[in-house]
């Protein structure tokens, strides 16, 4: 009888160890790649208009006007090896281009990994005013520039995006 | 029964259903990700890329191969095919099983190889050619012929590591089947036989530096039956690493993403059905004895180019701006102005001592961008208007110029004489005095004493 007491509970045991045991769960994921516009957290409206290694583009979607974009490209040049000299004679030949161009805000950083120049300005073009936030980061003889194009209030949208690319991008 | 057959009984059905439960129960525990590629756009030439285990998302011809490291974590980007595969394998999921494949995805046999150095074309018949490999397009060729199945045109990219596209070449390599027997690379058996005619030589390609790390390339028409061009270019005369194996059946062709003020020769192919002509001449950019990039490397100004490109309005192309333009402040300095230098343009002006080349100026929206120490050329009514600062090493001369004076113009390589017919001092408003007859030219600069005023000279081709 014993016996037969032991059998009854070890298949008990059994039974209700698959019964009640965790079912593996299978769970279907759509494993899209992780785009531009997610892993950089971008503000609303912004999408991811060009992408290269040294060539990035960003946009936001606006019903007419001027479509507000941020470019990123890298250059070279030796001048750059005087980051101070250089950043003050890029910005007089903007200047001497750009004809109604004018600096609001020059701040100048020198970091353990390179010179960082934060210039925010605007110009007058077909009777609008447009702002423009750029960022150069000077890495030796590597020029990384990020620029931000766009009218009215979408400053803090632009440096957040300008940031993300500079960390993205620049490392830093 | 006896209770030990009672017994064997019993245990042998516990093992039975033990046994069950096992074999129909058998997956792993925990959650079983399936992951899902979804069609998707692939991933470009130094597109960053997504690496997972033995599968990415780069386009064909294309690997994903390692970046660099960005706050700790490994990077990828797209590369050529030719490059090693990374030997490191990111954290993954645990289980890929792609149920739909993209489209844009490498398989084993339709990547292309690529040349890293000066190779042959693929057109069996031509093998002593340098330079780009041509990927016909057409596949109408009767018989046996090379049909690459190689679809994928790389654009030429940003170049700016010297990384650019290896021309992949449709080499037609026997593969072995699963049958056993052998194909090349597009299923055709036997060997290749082009029977397309010599698509001739494309003639006379010069090459025009716009800045910005674009050159444009203008050839002859091969005169030869031809359906497309290929181009080829690389760092020297020797070495032709990168290009775009077809262009299309056109005669001018744009070079982008190249590295401001790097080295580049170029060359042209002819190319129909599966044959590729003879290579044109070679032009070089930059390079001592050849067509020089002067505005590129000197002057690019990248603040300015941020500004350019980061403009998202509609390019209007009115010159109102023209007048305004030529008032800026003098400086010694030649400031990067990001204008771009025409190439074999300039202007002389012997009475006062001009002899300048001309730049072309950038524009934002109807804005032309002035240049500070340069002359600048822009057309009203595809008439030349050339007009600079009121320096006196650029156009501060120009008020001393007098009725019947010459004037020469070298454009391309063409030299055209011009006498003065007229000057003016007209208010800045007064635009319609830069319209000028059919063979005319005009040369503007602002008046130094009067700030309004603008200074006007026309002339006429003698």
């Amino acid at each position: 009888m014993k016996k037969y007491i032991v059998i009854v509970t070890i298949l008990a045991l059994v039974i209700g160890f698959y019964i009640f045991r965790n079912k593996p769960e299978v769970k279907l994921t759509d494993n899209k790649i992780v785009t531009e516009e997610t892993r950089l957290q971008l503000p609303e409206g912004w999408t991811l208009s060009e992408n290269g290694m040294v060539d990035v583009q960003f946009e936001k979607k606006v019903g007419s006007g001027i479509v507000p974009k941020i470019v990123f490209k890298k250059s070279t040049s030796q001048e750059a090896q005087n980051p101070a000299k250089y950043v003050d004679k890029l910005i007089a030949g903007a200047k001497s281009t750009v004809t109604s161009y004018k600096v609001v805000t020059d701040e100048r950083t020198t970091a353990d990994l390179g010179y960082l120049a934060i210039i925010k300005a605007n110009y007058v073009n077909n009777k609008q005013k447009i702002e423009v936030s750029q960022r150069i980061y000077i890495i030796g003889e590597e020029v990384y520039t990020i620029s931000g194009s766009y009218t009215g209030e979408l400053g803090n949208e632009v440096d957040q995006i300008i940031e993300a690319v500079a960390k993205d991008k620049v490392g830093k | 029964m006896s209770k030990t057959i009672k017994s064997y009984l019993s245990i042998s059905i516990v093992l039975a259903i033990l046994g069950l439960a096992i074999i129909s129960d058998s997956k792993p525990v925990g959650p079983v990700v399936v992951e899902v590629y979804g069609q998707q756009q692939c991933k470009h030439l130094n597109a960053e890329c997504f690496w997972n285990s033995s599968e990415h998302d780069c386009c064909t011809g294309l690997i994903c191969e390692e970046w660099n490291v960005t706050g700790g974590t490994q990077r990828y980007k797209c590369g050529p095919a030719s490059t090693p595969t990374p030997t490191t394998t990111p954290t993954s999921g645990p289980t890929i099983t792609p149920t739909t494949t993209s489209t844009c995805r490498p398989t084993s046999t339709s990547t292309p190889t690529t040349t890293p150095t000066a190779g042959p074309t693929i057109t069996p018949t031509t093998t002593s050619t340098p330079g780009p490999t041509i990927t016909p397009t057409t596949t109408s060729t009767p018989g046996p012929t090379i049909t690459p199945t190689t679809t994928s045109t790389p654009t030429p990219t940003r170049t700016e590591e010297m990384t650019g596209t290896p021309v992949p070449t449709a080499t037609n390599t026997p593969s072995n089947n699963n049958d056993g027997s052998t194909t090349n690379n597009n299923g055709n058996p036997g060997s290749p036989v082009c029977n397309d005619a010599d698509p001739g030589v494309p003639g006379n390609l010069r090459a025009t530096a716009l800045g910005g790390g674009k050159v444009r390339l203008n050839w002859n028409d091969s005169s030869g039956p031809h359906q497309s061009y290929a181009v080829a270019y690389g760092p020297n005369r020797d070495s032709f690493i990168y290009g775009d194996p077809n262009v299309g059946n056109v005669t001018s062709y744009v070079v982008s993403s190249l590295n401001p003020g790097g080295n580049y020769c170029f060359y042209v192919q002819a190319q129909n059905g599966c044959r590729g002509g003879n290579p044109s001449n070679i032009v070089c950019t930059n390079q001592a004895g050849g067509v020089r990039v002067l505005g590129t490397s000197d002057n690019y100004n990248p603040l300015v180019d941020g500004i350019k490109e980061s403009y998202g309005g509609e390019v209007l192309g009115a010159s109102t701006e023209l007048m305004g333009t030529a008032e800026v402040t003098y400086s010694k300095d030649k400031l990067p102005s990001g204008n771009r230098l025409d190439l074999d343009h300039s202007i002389i002006i012997p009475k006062i001592g001009v002899n300048f080349p001309i730049y072309r100026p950038q524009q934002i929206g109807d804005m032309l961008m002035v240049g500070h120490r340069e002359v600048l050329l822009t057309t009203i009514d595809d008439r030349k208007v050339y007009y600079g600062h009121n320096g006196s090493d650029v156009f501060g001369g120009l008020f001393q110029l007098r009725v019947g004076d010459q004037i020469k113009t070298i454009d391309e390589g063409i030299e055209n004489k011009y006498e003065v017919t007229e000057t003016r001092l007209v208010n800045k408003t007064e635009v319609e005095s830069l319209k000028a007859e059919s063979d005319q030219i005009v040369l503007v600069t602002c008046s130094f004493t009067k700030p309004e005023f603008r200074i006007i000279v026309k002339a006429s081709i003698k």
